[in-house]
């Protein structure tokens, strides 16, 4: 198959709540998507259902080839599809008992089985391209909100996934620290690894992503390369949403 | 005050203490790992299981620890003795050892207390830290060993600590039920000679050495589970 992701008429509902309404999404090997979309559209849970932190109820998430069907799944395709991603917290969520270096050899240690000192190694060369060298014996509460989140990316990009899920990696960030995650990001995307980010920077989404996606009520509304959405989308809602989020009004 | 009482009979107590002790351990070894497994069960809302739980716990809270002594000392043997004959095995109840029984009883208490301190320490613990955990490809017993027992753990400490000391006190409820602990060996060498004060104090000084003592190695811990709190140092 040609597609890195695939995903397949997903559903899910909380209780009565219908939260996402038969999502279908391919995406290609290198592809940087960005999602858009108002607040309870569910982006994030599109993500998570992605990994199974939330099971959708219908519908398959399909990975390089590994393809897990929503309905009967078991907890061992349940690993080995979080083993093929990785995920990038809108709250950091770094381990909070470890440090920095932990953090990051953690899921080589323990999850892939990596000697110690290898596992150290790839840590510390990795925390030193997103610039926390000097802070690998740290632990989490010590640091800034953009440099746990820089650690986070390399706790994620660490475990070579096939593809990273990005939830609003910056929205819990003091505005001055946006800056350096966004930039760090960038430089991930450049080495080619395919990656789906759910934000509401657009400038960041023109310059970095391959497609945008705008969704809304549960579904995808509409999708396209960034100059062709951001600048001259198609659908009404998303151009409300558009002018709503950069302030002033397209059509105007 | 009668200090020859006291230089003849401290030796005698003295020696009582690895019985108070052995009590203590085993008890509370045992029991707080039945709490924690009862913390998880209660957590996962396991059906029949944590609403039987919640029970149990309710109850050993509410009832008196030496009432719980007492049903362990008169009414298992005769449970065990009817199981016996059931499966037409003859067992002797007589050749159980009372501190067994009171192992027994405080092991349950000490099951169904730390199980709460447990479930809140647990509970306090950032759902976010499991996802992450579970993100990178964890299994759920590697992400409770690895990541949410570590940090539960640091915040139960000083209830554990607390559990810890009262147990130690509590101890001397065996003496009820015949068991040559610190209490016991200190009333029955006071009786002779009507030496209850004296008594009382080397026991009061005996406990409080003990519970200085133990209270200083949670206390240590303590800060060594918290390093990773903020301003730990570095
Ligand atoms: N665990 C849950 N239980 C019940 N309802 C939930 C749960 N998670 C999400 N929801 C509901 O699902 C809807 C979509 O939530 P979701 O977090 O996916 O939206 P979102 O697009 O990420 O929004 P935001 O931009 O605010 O992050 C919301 O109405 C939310 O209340
Ligand atoms: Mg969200």
């Amino acid at each position: 198959m040609d597609y890195m992701v695939k995903l397949e008429n997903i559903q899910k509902s909380f209780g009565d709540n219908h939260i996402l309404k038969g999502v279908e999404l391919n995406i290609k090997k290198g592809e940087v998507v960005v999602i858009l979309g108002p607040s309870g559209s569910g982006k994030t849970t599109l993500l998570r259902t992605i990994n199974f932190l939330d099971a959708a109820d219908e519908g398959s998430v399909c990975v390089n080839d590994f393809k897990v069907d929503a309905k009967k799944h078991n907890k061992a395709q349940v690993i080995e599809l979080r083993r093929k991603t990785a995920m990038v917290f809108q709250n950091y969520n770094l381990f909070a008992n470890k440090t920095i270096l932990e953090n990051v050899m953690e899921g080589l240690v323990t999850v892939k089985k990596f000697k110690k000192s290898d596992a150290e190694e790839m840590s510390r060369r990795i925390l030193a391209k997103v610039g926390l060298s000097e802070r690998c014996d740290f632990y989490p509460a010590q640091l800034s909100g953009g440099q746990q989140q820089r650690a986070g990316i390399a706790r994620a990009l660490i475990l070579d996934p096939d593809v990273i899920l990005f939830d609003e990696p910056t929205s819990a960030l003091d505005p001055e620290l946006v800056g350096e995650v966004l930039s760090t990001i960038k430089n991930v995307a450049q080495t080619g690894i395919t990656m789906i980010v759910v934000t509401h920077e657009i400038a960041f989404a023109r310059e970095v992503a391959t497609r945008v996606i705008f969704m809304e009520g549960g579904k995808v509304v509409e999708q396209g390369p960034p100059e062709a959405l951001l600048v001259h989308p198609k659908e009404p809602r998303t151009q409300q949403f558009l002018s709503r989020i950069t302030g002033i009004s397209e059509s105007a | 005050m009668d200090f020859g009482f006291i230089m003849e009979a401290f030796p005698q107590i003295a020696a009582a203490i690895p019985v108070t002790l052995l009590m203590v351990f085993v008890s509370a070894g045992i029991g707080w790992v039945l709490g924690l497994a009862a913390a998880l069960v209660r957590k996962n809302r396991t059906p029949v299981l944590s609403q039987i739980l919640a029970v149990f716990v309710s109850f050993m809270r509410s009832v008196p620890s030496v009432i719980v002594l007492y049903i362990a000392y008169y009414v298992m043997p005769a449970v065990i003795y009817a199981y016996g004959q059931n499966i037409g095995w003859a067992i002797d109840i007589n050749a159980v050892p009372p501190i067994a029984y009171a192992i027994f009883a405080l092991t349950l208490s000490q099951a169904a207390y730390s199980s709460e301190v447990f479930r809140a320490a647990i509970a306090a613990v950032d759902e976010g830290q499991t996802e992450a955990a579970y993100s990178v490809g964890m299994t759920r017993a590697q992400a409770l060993f690895r990541i949410v027992f570590p940090q539960a753990f640091a915040t139960a400490m000083p209830n554990l600590g607390g559990l810890f000391v009262g147990l130690i006190k509590e101890t001397s409820l065996a003496y009820y039920v015949g068991v040559y602990e610190i209490t016991a060996v200190a009333n029955l060498l006071s009786i002779p000679k009507l030496n209850f004060i004296e008594a009382y104090i080397m026991t009061t000084v005996v406990y409080e050495i003990l519970s200085f003592l133990f209270n200083k190695c949670f206390r240590a811990g303590e800060s060594r589970l918290k390093r990773f709190r903020a301003n730990a140092a570095g």
